[in-house]
């Protein structure tokens, strides 16, 4: 049984975080104890058994980088909410419900204020991922409330959390409830899942995932920039000449348009092998439209590039280029410390696990009958 | 009255007789019966032969209670390419007729087909190696193995 337990969503807690005073002696030693484990990753060590030396063991790092993170910006942290089941509700009406702002009182309690506008200020209290009892109903799923709207966003492709059928929700969500009753069984990613113990640990070099994933405002500022003044992104993709070759294989034989929409249903990754292994596919996926198409559909989680949608293509820009740049920085990684783009690769962590929960929620969504969503807030 | 069956002739020259609303899950069809108005004459499908006609009115049959298709991608769920469990046996054929089946329902319109078919060619891609993709799809490797450590090459992004 652990003693904090963690967002259902990014799988970060509620409490416990710790920023460094900034020194000179402390930032000297926050680098070295980081270089030695990104040194050990390019290794292919697992950073959950490497050896500490004795300078590490009397003087462990367990804290925040007060130049990546600071107070304000991770106060977000300790916002919870949570989703839960009125098991009392009237039949036929929607039983599960969103409540208000509260914070995380410790061994799995989330605490709730309610009737604030009366002299007495009352509270509620809810039990998280435990089966909990009349004072404290549960189990109920905590979360961040922008963890919430980021996976509203992959369940509706909306903004409005009315949108989301709760009770479906919570059924697919309460039975990934983890042995320890901390968290769910989600790739919430490596370092997050060594931070969490009994109680949420501040691992050095996990920021990231202590950086608000929605608040973002320097980001379309900071693409706009490479994108007029990094010469990287200009180069362009140097041709292949055909000769005399024809090439021949399934895909040579269907329509260009076919062949992209297939793309579109690939990963990245499985994207570059299929050019690759083909050089028919290769030659039809060369173009900047197509590019900018796939970086589309394959960053959904990326809502500056989306608001850019109808922006007319950048002719210097190489826009394969763009995407394999994109696709590298935000990719949340042990050590990340750029400011402009921590914030963004946390959501892009996050909208993996919401995407996780979204196949299960539309499958349970095609079963569950049809219920009036209007009622289900609470 | 409209007919409740109309007749289909493949590009072989075999002719099929199918229920109207099954047939209207084809766009191309249903414009066509829009603009043609009743007939009783066989329908020219040239571009598809019977084999991948049957199996392409099986599907509609399947799905003929489904409901329209809305035209715009589903923002939310764009790249799952989960496949219900009917679908999925309905697409285990040989290789030919799969690449067969998607080319003839972008031509017929059917979205619905086009989208199965799509997503069953990318599960046969995902996870693969460009060797073994080669390999599944039956590709000769075209390319000079300077080509292909070039392509390899910009496939990264480098960093200094």
């Amino acid at each position: 049984m652990a003693f904090d337990c963690y967002c259902a969503i990014c799988g970060v807690g509620f409490c416990g975080m710790h920023i460094e005073p900034p020194s000179e002696e402390a930032l000297e030693r926050r680098r070295r104890w980081i270089e030695k484990r990104c040194r050990a990753l390019r290794a292919g060590e697992n950073l959950a058994q490497l050896p500490r030396d004795s300078e590490e063991d009397a003087n462990p790092v367990r804290s925040y980088d007060p130049r990546i993170v600071a107070w304000e910006n991770i106060s977000w942290l300790y916002k919870a909410h949570c989703l839960g089941m009125n098991q009392n509700a009237a039949a036929g009406s929607a039983k599960a419900f969103l409540s208000d702002e509260g914070y995380y009182a410790d061994v799995g309690e989330l605490v709730v204020k309610t009737g604030s506008n009366s002299s007495r200020s009352s509270q509620k209290v809810y039990s998280c991922y435990g089966q909990g009892s009349d004072e404290a109903p549960g189990p109920v799923l905590p979360f961040h409330w922008c963890c919430f709207e980021i996976l509203t966003h992959a369940l509706t492709g909306s903004t409005d959390t009315k949108k989301v059928n709760l009770d479906v929700l919570y059924n697919v969500m309460s039975p990934l409830c983890n042995m320890k009753s901390s968290a769910l069984d989600l790739s919430y990613g490596e370092d997050i899942q060594r931070a969490q113990g009994r109680y949420w640990e501040c691992i050095p070099g996990v920021e990231y995932c202590a950086t608000h994933p929605t608040d973002t405002p320097a980001l379309p500022a900071y693409i706009q920039t490479n994108m007029e003044s990094n010469s990287k992104l200009k180069i362009a993709s140097a041709e292949i000449d055909l000769r005399e070759r024809c090439p021949a294989s399934p895909f040579g034989k269907l329509p260009v348009e076919l062949v992209h929409q297939i793309c579109m249903f690939l990963p990245g990754d499985d994207l570059k092998s299929l050019a690759q292994a083909s050089l028919s596919v290769h030659l039809v996926t060369q173009d900047n439209l197509f590019w900018k198409k796939f970086m589309q559909w394959d960053m959904p989680w990326f809502w500056e590039l989306q608001a850019s949608k109808g922006q007319k293509l950048t002719d210097e820009v190489n826009y394969k280029q763009l995407y394999l740049w994109l696709d590298k920085m935000t990719t949340a990684r042990y050590g990340m410390d750029d400011a402009n783009l921590i914030g963004v690769a946390n959501r892009r962590r996050i909208w993996a696990v919401c995407e996780e929960l979204a196949d299960r929620y539309h499958k349970g969504l095609a079963q569950a009958p049809a219920v009036p969503i209007a009622c289900a807030s609470g | 009255m409209s007919a409740t069956t109309l007749r289909f002739q493949s590009s072989d020259g075999v002719v099929i007789t199918i229920d109207r609303d099954v047939a209207q899950r084809s766009v191309l069809i249903k414009n066509l019966l829009e603009d043609l108005g009743d007939t009783t004459e066989a329908i020219p499908i040239p571009n598809v032969n019977e084999a991948v006609l049957r199996k392409v009115i099986e599907w509609c049959e399947h799905h003929k209670g489904d409901p329209p298709s809305t035209g715009d991608d589903d923002d939310s769920r764009r790249k799952t390419t989960d496949i219900d469990e009917w679908d999925q046996k309905f697409m285990q054929v040989d290789q030919e007729m799969l690449f067969e089946i998607i080319l003839a329902a972008n031509y017929l319109d059917i979205k619905g087909l086009l989208d199965v078919g799509c997503k069953t060619v990318a599960n046969m891609i995902k996870g693969k190696s460009p060797e073994e993709i080669r390999k599944t799809f039956n590709i000769q490797n075209d390319f000079t193995p300077e080509e292909e450590d070039q392509i390899r090459r910009e496939n990264e992004w480098a960093e200094e």
